[in-house]
């Protein structure tokens, strides 16, 4: 009888995949035959369910491990300290990893996920899920210090609420204190400002009675600072104005003005003495060179393009300048 | 069934280990991964030699297709409605019949039956007959499987030492 022998690998493995994986483990150890198929992954493939899908989904080398070694893994829990602790299987199925822990008044049963939810459903008893156990440690524990942390937690949850609630009435009267306060504050300096607001609008009064008077005087000021004696002072004044003053020679700027004051009276001389004899058209041509150099001369006292500036805003009026500024532009 | 070069009245002649001839339908050969795939390549003529399958093994294999192919005709000439009714109830009929079957036979032949479908690469009765295995060697002890099956350990010492260990993690 010696037909289980002669049985190709795969037909082994058949077999041992229709078993259990307690089974399987035991199997391993008939012979060489029955070892390699016991091993295969065809074997593993039908005990790992739903703990392979788990299994497959963490990274790293687990992919590259043979089906029984992520069988066994799937056994390990890590717990404290980076220990592993070996799950039993589950008492129903007797098939998978038992990660749940099932408390009844006679017994305690360590089920596997699937068994855990038919039993839970069925029976609604007090299920403690295993990952929480395994942070207590001991199952006697982890009940007790469950009850009492509970109790704490209810007990902790009152007073700070207590707490809280006492803080916020405080904190309503504090503001409430401040609003009156600041209320109270509020009309006082309403009742001052009305008050100076009175007493400046009297004020007022009296300043515009006194302006009148004021007035009248700075208008006949006013009158003759707003009209210079002649061209040349309102250059002057001008210049002053712009604050070019400080850059120009005052020399030149003297000469240039009396030639000024030369030319306004030539000007003035060729129109009352319209006839012009060659005496007159000498002198007015003799003017105008004047003008030319003063132009010239005085630009070079300007910055950059001051002079044109000026020029174009229309400062120097006289007839002879303008046909100056033409020739030079 | 659905290639052309496959009709209902031919017939494949299947020769068994110990010369015996057998004439089985197309149509009910097809339930062979071997065989489909010969007749999909068009070498079917003549007879087909089928080295590891003696003559009682080959007539149960035979057996065996005829029943799951008069099922699955039977499920065909149904109207859909009543396929469906009909469905759980010949689900439940086939495997009392499939249990039947193999109740009926030894262990050997178990074997045999066992090694010709898997040669065969019939895949529903490979599953059928390893469940029956399975359920032989279910919890027994690798001592009580060796006795079982007649088995000499092939191991040394040493090496039994060290697999027991390897799989002690089975048995705590």
């Amino acid at each position: 009888m010696s037909g289980m022998l002669a049985l190709p690998g795969n037909c082994i493995a058949a077999v041992i995949s229709f078993t259990s994986p307690r089974d399987a483990f035991r199997l391993a150890c008939v012979s060489t035959t029955f070892r390699s198929a016991a091993d295969s992954n065809v074997v593993w493939d039908r005990f790992l369910g739903i703990e392979y899908l788990s299994a497959i989904s963490d990274p790293g080398p687990v992919s590259s491990l043979s089906k029984k070694e992520l069988y066994i893994r799937s056994y390990y829990v890590p717990i404290l300290n980076g220990e592993l602790k070996r799950l039993g299987v589950c008492k129903y199925c007797d098939q998978r990893p038992a990660r749940y822990l099932v408390e009844s008044s006679e017994s305690s049963n360590y089920l596997c996920k699937t068994c855990y939810h038919r039993y839970s459903t069925k029976t609604k008893r007090h299920i403690y899920s295993f990952e929480k156990i395994k942070q207590e440690g001991r199952r006697g524990s982890f009940v007790r210090t469950r009850s009492a942390s509970w109790e704490k937690l209810v007990k902790n949850d009152r007073t700070e609420k207590e707490v809280a609630a006492a803080a916020a009435k405080e904190a309503y009267m504090q503001l409430k204190a401040v609003i009156e306060i600041k209320l109270a504050a509020a009309s006082n300096s309403r009742k001052a400002a009305k008050k100076a607001a009175n007493e400046a609008y009297e004020d007022l009064n009296a300043v515009e009675e006194n302006d009148v008077v004021v007035s009248n005087f700075g208008k006949e000021r006013a009158a003759e600072a707003e009209y210079p004696e002649n061209t040349s002072e309102a250059t002057l004044r001008m210049l002053a104005k712009k604050r070019l003053s400080s850059k120009i020679n005052d020399n030149v700027l003297e000469e240039v003005y009396n030639d000024l004051v030369a030319s306004e009276d030539n000007t003035k001389r060729r129109e009352s003495e319209s006839h012009s004899d060659n005496n007159g058209n000498k002198r007015r041509q003799e003017s105008q060179d004047a003008f030319e150099i003063g132009e010239l001369e005085l630009e070079g006292y300007f910055d950059n393009g001051a002079s044109v500036r000026s020029r174009r805003r229309g400062i120097w009026k006289p007839n002879g300048l303008r046909k100056c500024s033409r020739k030079l532009s | 069934m659905s290639t052309p070069s496959v009709s209902v009245n031919r017939v494949l002649k299947l020769k068994s280990s110990d010369g015996e001839i057998f004439e089985v339908k197309q149509t009910v050969a097809v339930q062979s991964g071997v065989l489909k795939q010969m007749m999909e390549d068009g070498c079917t003529e003549g007879e087909i030699p089928l080295n590891n399958v003696d003559s009682p093994t080959l007539a149960k294999i035979i057996e065996w297709c005829n029943k799951h192919h008069d099922n699955d005709v039977e499920g065909r000439v149904l109207s859909e409605e009543r396929e469906k009714e009909k469905e759980k109830e010949k689900a439940a009929d086939m495997k009392k019949w499939e249990s039947e079957f193999i109740d009926a036979l030894n262990r050997d032949e178990i074997y045999f039956l066992l090694t010709g479908s898997n040669y065969m690469d019939i895949k529903e009765l490979l599953d059928c007959a390893a469940q029956k295995v399975a359920d032989m060697v279910k919890g027994k002890t690798p001592e009580a499987i060796r006795e079982m099956f007649n088995i000499q350990s092939d191991f040394t010492e040493e090496e039994e030492e060290a697999i027991r260990k390897e799989n002690q993690w089975a048995f705590d």
